[in-house]
Parts: structure tokens; sequence; C-alpha cells
């Protein structure tokens, strides 16, 4: 074997060598804000070197890989610190939404309404004679009507702005969990010729990440380098190249929802009956909506129910006790509500009541126009303690209510900063060990730039010293 | 450790975000001069703020039928206060008449008209009106109470809410004034044979009763009528009858003691109001003060830490702007 050509084929691969390292450093510089990106390296080894005589020489150098340059535990633990962070993040957002109904830092709330209102009986008690007085009874009774209506649709509209959150995060899992499984098809397929996929496994455990911000998902990779998705417990979304859809669906109103909430179902294939996997989704932005829609407003509007029937009860119980301007026995005052049942959304004012303030009652005796024994008992309603099984006051109750809210979004409002902190962290790290450094790249760029030229100067050697070889004969 | 661009561009976004975020949240302060912007800025402070502001809506409802109650039981003594000058009147007249010796039956007719104007007199203070309520009815505030020495009125006691659990009755019924009703007619009566003549507490208008069998056709049982006392006294006068004007004389005086007892009572009553009020607007103090120490700001406070926020900020931006410049490929020509 003649060993100029030997320098000219060693040349002729250097050459190549760092022309893919120059490629490999324009993808890193170009894929520099490519969200998920891990940069690139060319490994390089020598190539095997030949035996001459005593002597073993060199034949210069290969690729043997291009690998990224990425933690795969640090990725997953960023994987399932984003999965709390979205968990956490959309709570403390829905959170701030059901807290803003029962500010009162600002503005007037059902406490002043609930105020206002037993105030009003206060005043009749001091001038039954007064239609004014009635007047001011029967307005601040429908002001606090209309403001324990506005509590509650206020609250079910959260319910239902939840809803539409979780018809379009299941649209976007769909997307991705379909991008994931196209995914797999692809790695599965460069990987079986014993390359890596870099590129495409950046972009799937980008995705793996931004779906486990949006409900709980366990995962894993099999041999052939695919990975299987679970949602929840056991809703597969992703199994080889193929993936399910979630799809939302209204429940039935008998179904523990006040209106027609909906709930998520996972049609697995085209034969298999659609699954409900609604509760199986405890975690990420889902698993917090639901969680707010279900459990924490749910609840919320319980205790306001509470608090409205037992304020037309107690006033109704007592107001029929007595005789009104008239002399003619009281009617009730709000309209009857058989249960808790959405009783503020319910809660009436009696349509009698509301036609004539006469109706009014706020004496016993049939006769006595000064008489104001059940306006008195009924402003002694608001400090007597009707809930809780008699050890809450309303006004006690009501403020309990706003109390638990504010620590509630207090925390959720800490947690979500500090999970926000936990990801920020590891993304920092994450970028440390994978992130482009311009500075890096350029270095090796003109690092890879002199070999490239050193190469092509040996390539100019070579056929000069064939020249050299040839012109021998002339000389 | 290495340091990648991004690391460069997070830092910078944190460092900037944090400093932003701290900046608004002070802004918010600034603006509404508050500390609780909204109740999950501080929960304890939240709800006691609540808690305190649903107490000073009640109590300044409270102070509002204080003021009211104040006003009747004012008006009302004033009334008795009058009233008891026409029968001091009343007395002076008997007493000046009581001695025939002193004076004749012409005379006597004479100054029965007096006595008769102030039976008018005492008709109209019996009838006297708030607004369009009168005032010693009872329940019964729209009707006229006294028609010719008549109650029309009831025994009710407007209860008016002054405090948390605590009434006051605002009115004195007429019957009670005017006729010499106890209190409570029934109670007493069954009071007085358990205690068996023992020494008892009594109504303001019962202490009197040793002149029932000066007046036998007071229906009430003790006390007075003062209606009739005086009515006794013209019909003596006119009749020339001295023991009647004796005797009318003995009631009257009876009575002037019941009309006292009656304004001590409202006396009693104002005064309770009165430190009621005070009570009151000491509490509503408080609560303000409580309301203040939890949701006010402290403006130097704010004010100072917004300045050092600022001052963060340019900080940051400067050195933002430094870290995120300069690469290698600046410096390559």
């Amino acid at each position: 074997m003649s060993k100029l050509n030997a320098i000219l084929g060693m040349g002729k691969r250097s050459m190549q060598t760092s022309q893919m390292g120059l490629q490999t450093v324009s993808h890193n510089i170009a894929n520099k804000n490519t969200e998920g990106y891990s940069r690139q390296r060319v490994e390089q080894t020598s190539s095997p070197p030949v035996g001459s005589g005593k002597t073993q020489i060199g034949t210069g150098a290969q690729v043997t890989a291009v690998r990224s340059i990425k933690n795969d535990f640090l990725e997953k633990q960023i994987q399932s610190e984003m999965e709390k962070s979205g968990f956490d993040q959309s709570r403390s957002e829905n959170l701030t939404r059901v807290e803003q109904v029962f500010n009162e830092q600002l503005n007037k709330g059902l406490n002043r309404f609930i105020g206002e209102f037993f105030n009003s009986f206060r005043e009749l008690a001091t001038s039954p004679e007064s239609a004014a007085s009635r007047t001011l009874v029967r307005e601040s009774g429908k002001a606090l009507v209309n403001d324990f209506k506005r509590v509650n649709n206020q609250l079910v509209d959260i319910q239902v702005d939840i809803d539409r959150q979780i018809e379009n995060e299941v649209q976007l899992i769909n997307a991705m969990s379909q991008e994931i499984a196209s995914l797999n098809e692809k790695i599965s397929i460069v990987e079986i010729q014993g390359r890596n996929a870099n590129d495409e496994r950046d972009r799937r455990d980008l995705l793996l990440k931004q779906l486990g911000e949006k409900v709980d998902i366990k995962y894993a990779e099999n041999e052939q380098g695919q990975v299987s998705i679970l949602a929840g417990n056991n809703a597969t979304l992703v199994s080889g190249f193929t993936s399910s859809e979630l799809y939302t669906q209204p429940t039935n109103k008998f179904e523990g929802h006040r209106y027609g909430a909906l709930k998520i179902v996972l049609k697995p294939s085209e034969t298999t009956a659609p699954v409900d996997v609604t509760n199986q989704f405890t975690g990420g932005r889902i698993g917090a909506a639901l969680e707010v829609r279900d459990d924490y407003i749910e609840g919320i509007l319980d205790n306001l129910d509470e608090v409205a029937f037992k304020v037309a009860n107690e006033v109704n119980s007592i107001h029929i006790e007595g005789n009104d301007r008239n002399g003619k026995p009281g009617v009730l005052f709000f309209d009857f509500l058989g249960s808790s049942n959405n009783a503020a959304a319910n809660l009436k004012l009696n349509e009698t009541i509301e036609n004539d303030t006469a109706k009014i009652v706020a004496g016993r005796s049939q006769n006595g126009p000064g008489d104001n024994r059940i306006a008195n008992a009924i402003a002694d309603i608001q400090n007597s303690k009707v809930l809780s099984n008699g050890t809450a006051s309303i006004d006690d109750f009501y403020t309990s209510i706003v109390g638990k809210v504010a620590v509630t979004v207090n925390k959720a409002n800490m947690t979500a900063e500090h999970q926000e902190g936990i990801v920020k962290q590891l993304k920092h790290i994450r970028e440390s060990i994978s992130g482009v450094s311009l500075d890096e790249e350029t270095t090796k760029m003109i690092e890879l730039q002199k070999s490239f030229d050193a190469s092509a100067r040996l390539i100019r050697t070579a056929d000069e010293m064939f020249d050299t070889v040839l012109n021998l004969k002339r000389m | 450790m290495r340091v990648s661009d991004k690391n460069n561009h997070y830092q910078v976004q944190s460092s900037l975000g944090g400093t932003r975020k701290k900046m608004a949240k002070l802004q918010e302060k600034a603006a509404t001069m508050k500390e609780i912007n909204k109740p999950s800025d501080d929960p304890v402070g939240a709800t006691r703020v609540l808690e305190a502001r649903t107490n000073m809506q009640a109590t300044e409802q409270w102070i509002r039928n204080a003021d009211q109650a104040k006003n009747f039981l004012d008006f009302s003594e004033r009334s008795l206060e009058d009233l008891s000058n026409v029968l001091i009147r009343a007395k002076e007249i008997a007493l000046s008449q009581s001695n025939s010796a002193t004076t004749n039956a012409v005379a006597r007719r004479a100054i029965a008209e007096e006595v008769s104007q102030i039976y008018e007199q005492m008709n109209s203070i019996a009838n006297r009106k708030i607004g369009d309520r009168f005032i010693f009815g009872g329940y019964q505030t729209m009707d006229r109470p006294f028609t010719d020495g008549k109650y029309q009125g009831d025994s009710g006691e407007m209860a008016i809410q002054i405090n948390n659990g605590t009434e006051i009755g605002m009115n004195l019924s007429g019957d009670v004034i005017f006729l010499g009703k106890s209190v409570d007619a029934e109670l007493e009566q069954e009071r007085q044979k358990d205690l068996d003549g023992a020494e008892e507490l009594r109504g303001p208008a019962s202490v009197q009763h040793n002149t029932k069998s000066l007046d036998d056709n007071n229906p009430y049982g003790y006390g007075v009528d003062l209606f009739r006392a005086v009515k006794r006294l013209e019909i003596s006068l006119r009749s020339d009858d001295t023991k009647g004007i004796q005797n009318s004389l003995d009631l009257i005086d009876s009575g002037i003691n019941q009309v006292v007892m009656s304004r001590a009572e409202l006396g009693s009553r104002l005064n309770a109001v009165n430190n009621n009020i005070e009570t009151l607007q000491k509490n509503h103090l408080d609560n303000k003060i409580l309301v203040s120490r939890f949701e006010d700001a402290d403006a130097f406070e704010v004010y100072s830490s917004l300045n050092q926020a600022e001052s963060n900020l340019q900080a940051a931006l400067q050195t933002s702007g430094r870290l995120i410049q300069p690469s290698l490929l600046d410096f390559l020509r």
C-alpha cells in the first residue's frame, strides 16, 4: 500500500470529520433556542492503525456517533416536578378566582348584605309603624337574595370555566400523545439501524414533560426505545405506535353536580366501549382543576347553601308567628325551601312581601302597630348559634368560609411558587448540562475550521509529493 | 458549573421577573395603602378584619337604635315632668281649698275651672306624639291612647336592641303612669302573697298600693288613677265637698309620687342608654383601630420598600444587559 495514497485518504477523512463536526456545531447554534434541545457532540475516535514492519502507523480519525449530552435521570426528575408544578399552578390560579368571589376587602360582599339585612330589622324594631323602614327591610332582603345568587353564580361560573380549561387540556393531551406515538415509531426505526435518534428523543422528552404538566402520567421505555404512557391509574394514552384519545362528555345532572359538569372518558380503541377516567386524574393541571371544581367549590357551595337555608328558615319560622301591619297572620318572608339543596340559588323573597310591604311582620299582637317583638326576634337570629350544630352564628360561619378560602389560597400560592422554584432550579441544572453555549460552539467552530484547513493543506502537500515523485524521472 | 446561554437567559428572566413581581405587589399596596388587598394576603388578619367589620356594622345600627330610644325616653321623661308640674299645681289648689276656713263655695267653684283646665292638660300630655306615634299607648301607637280618662292602649313595651343581647324598653305604657297600673299586676299580687306582707320590690306605680282604700273605683288595684283624682278634685270643688277635696289631695299626692317613680324609671333607662352609647362608641373605635392595624399599610415602609425594589430592578436590568450581550463572536474578526 502506497503511503502517499494513505495520506490523501487520511486528509479526505479528516476533512469529512471536521465537516461533520462543523455541521453539528451549526445544528447546535441553530437550536440554541429550541425548547428541550440538548447539545450534540460528534464522538470521534482514531481509526484502527496499520502495522508496517515493526511499527504501527495511524490511519486518521473516524466518527463513531453523534450523541446528545443529557442526564436522563435529571430529565425524569424534571418531568415529575413539572407534574407537581402544573398541579400547584392550576390550583393556585383557580383558587385565586374563588377567592375573588369572597374578597370583601375592597368591595361589599355577602357578609355586609347579611349584616344590612338584620340591621334593617333592627331599624324596623325602632319604628314598626313606618312604611319607610318596611321598604328598607324589603330592599335589604332583595339585596341579600341577589348577593347569595351572585356568589352562587360566580362560583358556578368558575366551575364552568374550569370545564373549558379541561376541554382545552384534553385536546392538547390528545395532540401530544399522537405526536409521541409517531415519535416512538421514528425512534425505533432510526435506532434499529444503530444510530442515535437524538432530536426525536429530545422532542419526546419535552412532550413527556409537557404532558405531565397537564395530567399525572407514568411511563416506561422498552428495548425498542418506545415509551408507553399511562395517565392516572390505567388510562393508556400511548402504547407503541398507537395512541388513544381522551374526550369530554357532559355528566348526568344527578351525578352530584349542580349543572352538567364535564367528565373525561377514554376510548381505548374503535371496538371497546369508552371508559370514564375522570376520577383517576389526580395530578397535573387537570387533576388540580378537577379537585377545585368537584371538591373545593362544591364544598363551598354546600356551605353557602347551608347559610342561605338557615337564614330563610329561621327568618320564616319567626316571621309567621306574628301578625302583619294589617293584623293578618304573618306569611313566609322567603319562599319555602324544603332542604339546603341549591338553597343559595333558589332563595327568593316571598312575592306577597315583595308586592306589599305591609305584609312584613314586626309584631306579635294582632292589633298593635307599635309592636316590634318579631322584628327584634328576627334581628337576634344574626347572633344566635344556629349553624354547625348550634356552635356557630351565621356571621361566624360565613367568616369561617372566608377564612378557609383565604388560608387555602395563601397556601396554594406559596406551594405553587415554591414548586415553580424547584422546577426553575432543575431546569437551570439541565441547561447547564445540555444547553448550548455560543462561546463553546464558536471555539469548537474555530478549532474545527483549523483542522479542516490543515486537512486541506495535507492533501495539497500529498499532491505536491505526488508531483515530486512523478518528476523524479525527468531529473 | 458550566454556563450555557440558556442559563444566562433563565437567570435574567427569573431575577427580572422576581423583582417585577415584588414591585407589582408593592405598587398595589402603595396605590390602595392597604396591607391586605385580598384575604390570602393575610388569612388571619383578613378574618379578624371581617369580624370587626361585621361588628362595626351592627354597632352602627345599635348606636342608631340607642339614639332613637334615647329620643323616645327623653321626650317621655319631659312629658312626665310637665305632668308632675301640672299635678303639683293641682295639689296646691287642693291644699289651698281643703280648709273651709280660708275659702268658700264661690271661690271653690271658680277655681274648679282651673282644675278642669289641668285635666285637659293632663289629657293632652297623655296623648303626646313623637312624629306620628303616640308615646303612651303601648303598642297602640297610631290611636289616641286616652279619651276622657279611659285608656285605649295596651301594656306593650317597645323593646329596642341597643347592644348584642341587650334590649331596653323605650316606652312606659300610659296605664302605668296615668292609671297606676302595676308593671305586672298579676305577678305583683302573687309575689305579695308569697312574701306574706314582707317589704317587697314593686313596680314604679305600685308603691302607693295603700291608696287602694282611698279610691275604690280604681279598677287596677294599685296606684292612682290620676284622671279620676283630678276629676274628683274638680267635682269636690264644684260641690264644695271639703272631705272630698282632702281625699283627692291625698290621691294627687300619691299620684305625684307615682309620676316621680315613673320618671325615675325613665331616667334610669336613659342613663343605661347613654352608658351603652358610650360603650358602643368605644367598641366602634376599638374595632376601627383593629381593622386599621391589620389592614392599613405603613406608608413609610411601603415607599421605602418600593424605592428599594426600584433600585433592585435597575441593578438587575444593568447586570442583565451585561450578561446577555457579549459572546466570543463579538471579538472574532
